[in-house]
């Protein structure tokens, strides 16, 4: 889980152009500055990287890392048998 | 074309008529005319009504004839041939707010916005704000609560066709404060049968083109409306016109061609009438040559547009990045081919009266598909963050290829369904996948043909790496030029994959199965998208398109890959 975190923190670090220490992880991704657009790119990334297919708006439905997070560990389960 | 819209658009050639003939029931002159006055033809108007041209915008399911896109388009291009002003302002504005109703509202809303157009009123999509152009993410016109049962829309929407005469009014509101993507919704707003408190349209815009068109604002100031008039749950807005647009960017292109179909008689007429040097002007070969690469264009398009249309019926999840692409691509090859005819014609361009005065209009007119509905550039932007998840998904893996059906006139396509239609991409491209199919069937087929499809899927292969290199900064509307070339270069390549494939299906048609106007197209291609290819192949081809466009012109037929009848 902390390494999804960690992941997924500077994921969103590398979209915003920041260091991901700055990230704040119970803060929304639009109050961060991701666009829409730059949102549904992450949902990509994030598919990519665990294997999985997520609801195609997960990032606007748990727009914060900390939600999108419960949300992942929630699909990743669902996934494996 | 399916059989059932072949008797369609025969009895709406019919009813219109051959518009250079004085006698026809909408002539040139009369289209001329009410541009002059900067008003909408009040003929064309009524005999679209007698024709029942909104039971077009209804799916067949709320009692109209909406069932493919595709016949769709090809009735509505019927239209925008003789006058683009009517067939916006008769229509298209009301089938983009239509399709927002048909893919998010309740039966209910599905059934009052049907009744409507079943009865020749019009819809008016309301999304524009001046402050925030394409940006719908950012709008600022809200729908608030007010008491228990009903909304208050305050702000001020601009530049929207129909809005002082629609019916009803699909607007695009913020229903809630907060920033992303869940704060925005449609609302269906009644506004034929709303108190007009809090309502005040504002003065029309003029216009270079498309002068007749309605285009006007419009200020909110707490104006009410049911709380139930949000369409879908609220909040879904933006995933909503995501899923409509695939549907009316693909559109835009494809009834704009008609455009350049009357461009390429009006300019056929010409070169036919006038003489110059002791001979028609018709005999020049490099007059030839522009005809036949306009003619080309307008095949490219068709292919593109055409293919793009019935994907969204036969791979909807495969068609959120196509459909940009189709209105980026499309729209510039239309108005660089407008322009370039306008160059044979001379000052015959330039001025609004005589003979060929309805092409001036048609530049004008045509314009606003460049920057209308979605900008080129808007388009580039929806397609970048999606490239590099096709580039890891579909493009560095075996292709997949499309349905035949995609690319073969009239065949039999799955039902619509908005709901099928992907939000973003799920990492399908069989569009482009189909194109390495396509080159395999070219190798036995013509070696010219051969070259460019390899030179296609070499340029695939090239954007696969391109897309790696991608930063996330050129991703989003900051990109770089050069960035916002890959998309371009792919739409590029979604067009050459829509040639080669109509050929290789169509392979039974006398002019479509032939190799020759696919290699002109995909050499066209090629060459915008500064691809190696031998810059002499064009000149090869160039002769049998031109002998194809003068057989159809003189035999009253259409220049698209219908190649239809037109009445005489």
């Amino acid at each position: 889980m902390n390494a999804l975190r960690t992941y997924v923190t500077e994921r969103v670090a590398y979209y915003l152009e920041r260091d991901a220490a700055t990230i704040e992880t119970d803060m929304s991704l639009p109050d961060h500055g991701l666009d829409s657009v730059l949102a549904l790119a992450l949902c990509g990334d994030i598919e990519d990287h665990l294997g999985v297919r997520l609801d195609p708006t997960a990032v606007w439905d748990y727009p914060t890392i900390d939600a999108l997070l419960t949300y992942l560990s929630g699909a990743v389960a669902e996934a494996k048998p | 074309m399916t059989a059932t819209v072949t008797t369609r658009v025969d009895r709406l050639e019919q009813l219109l008529g051959d518009p250079w003939q004085p006698d026809a029931p909408l002539t040139n002159d009369v289209i001329l005319a009410a541009d002059e006055r900067s008003e909408m033809s009040t003929r064309g108007e009524e005999l679209l009504d007698e024709f029942g041209f909104g039971a077009e915008f209804v799916p067949v399911a709320y009692g109209g004839r909406l069932d493919r896109l595709d016949d769709f388009l090809t009735l509505s291009r019927a239209v925008w041939r003789r006058d683009p002003t009517l067939g916006l302002g008769h229509g298209f504005a009301s089938f983009i707010a239509g399709v927002n109703i048909w893919a998010a509202g309740t039966p209910g809303q599905c059934r009052r916005a049907a009744g409507l157009l079943l009865g020749n009123a019009k819809l008016s999509s309301v999304y524009h704000e001046l402050e925030h152009g394409n940006d719908f993410s950012r709008i600022e016109v809200s729908a608030r609560p007010h008491g228990p049962d009903h909304l208050a829309l305050h702000g001020r929407k601009a530049i929207i066709t129909n809005v002082g005469r629609a019916s009803a009014l699909v607007v695009l509101a913020r229903t809630s404060a907060e920033p992303g993507s869940r704060s925005i919704s449609q609302i269906l707003v009644d506004r034929a049968a709303l108190p007009a408190d809090g309502i005040t349209d504002l003065p029309r815009y003029p216009t270079v083109g498309m002068r007749g068109l309605m285009l006007a604002g419009v200020d909110f100031d707490g104006y009410r409306v049911p709380a139930g008039a949000v369409l879908g749950e609220p909040g879904r807005g933006i995933e909503v016109a995501l899923r409509s647009f695939q549907l009316t960017r693909t559109a835009m292109p494809a009834m704009a061609a008609g455009v350049l179909d009357t461009g390429l008689r009006a300019t056929m007429r010409f070169t036919g009438d006038r003489r110059l040097y002791g001979r028609p002007v018709a005999s020049l070969p490099a007059v030839q040559a522009e005809l036949a690469d306009a003619f080309t264009d307008l095949l490219i398009v068709d292919a593109l547009a055409m293919s793009t249309a019935r994907a969204i019926h036969a791979l909807p999840e495969e068609t959120v990045v196509a459909a940009s692409a189709t209105k980026f691509l499309g729209s510039r090859r239309l108005l660089d081919a407008m322009n370039r005819l306008s160059r044979v014609l001379g000052a015959h361009f330039y001025v609004r009266d005589g003979e060929y005065a309805i092409f001036q209009k048609l530049l004008r007119d045509l314009a606003p598909a460049g920057f209308g509905h979605a900008a080129r550039v808007a388009c580039l932007v929806t397609m970048l963050p999606q490239l590099p998840i096709l580039a890891r998904r579909a493009w560095a893996n075996p292709p997949v290829d499309a349905p035949a059906a995609i690319y073969r006139r009239g065949a039999d396509l799955p039902p619509l369904s908005f709901d099928a239609l992907a939000v973003r991409t799920k990492g399908g491209d069989s569009l482009t996948g189909a194109l390495h199919a396509a080159a395999e069937a070219t190798a036995v087929a013509d070696p010219r043909l051969h070259r460019l499809a390899t030179a296609f899927v070499a340029e695939l292969a090239a954007l696969t790496e391109s897309c790696a290199t991608l930063e996330p900064r050129d991703l989003g509307p900051a990109a770089q030029p050069e960035a916002l070339a890959v998309a371009s270069r792919y739409a590029t390549v979604l067009a050459a994959s829509a040639c080669l494939n109509v050929w290789r299906h169509e392979r039974d048609d006398p002019f479509l199965g032939d190799p020759t106007w696919a290699v002109a197209a995909l050499h066209r291609l090629a060459r915008a998208g500064r691809l190696p290819v031998d810059p002499g192949l064009a000149a090869t081809c160039r002769p049998a398109l031109y002998i194809e466009l003068a057989a159809r012109f003189a035999g009253h037929r259409t220049f698209d890959l219908a190649d239809r009848p037109l009445p005489v």
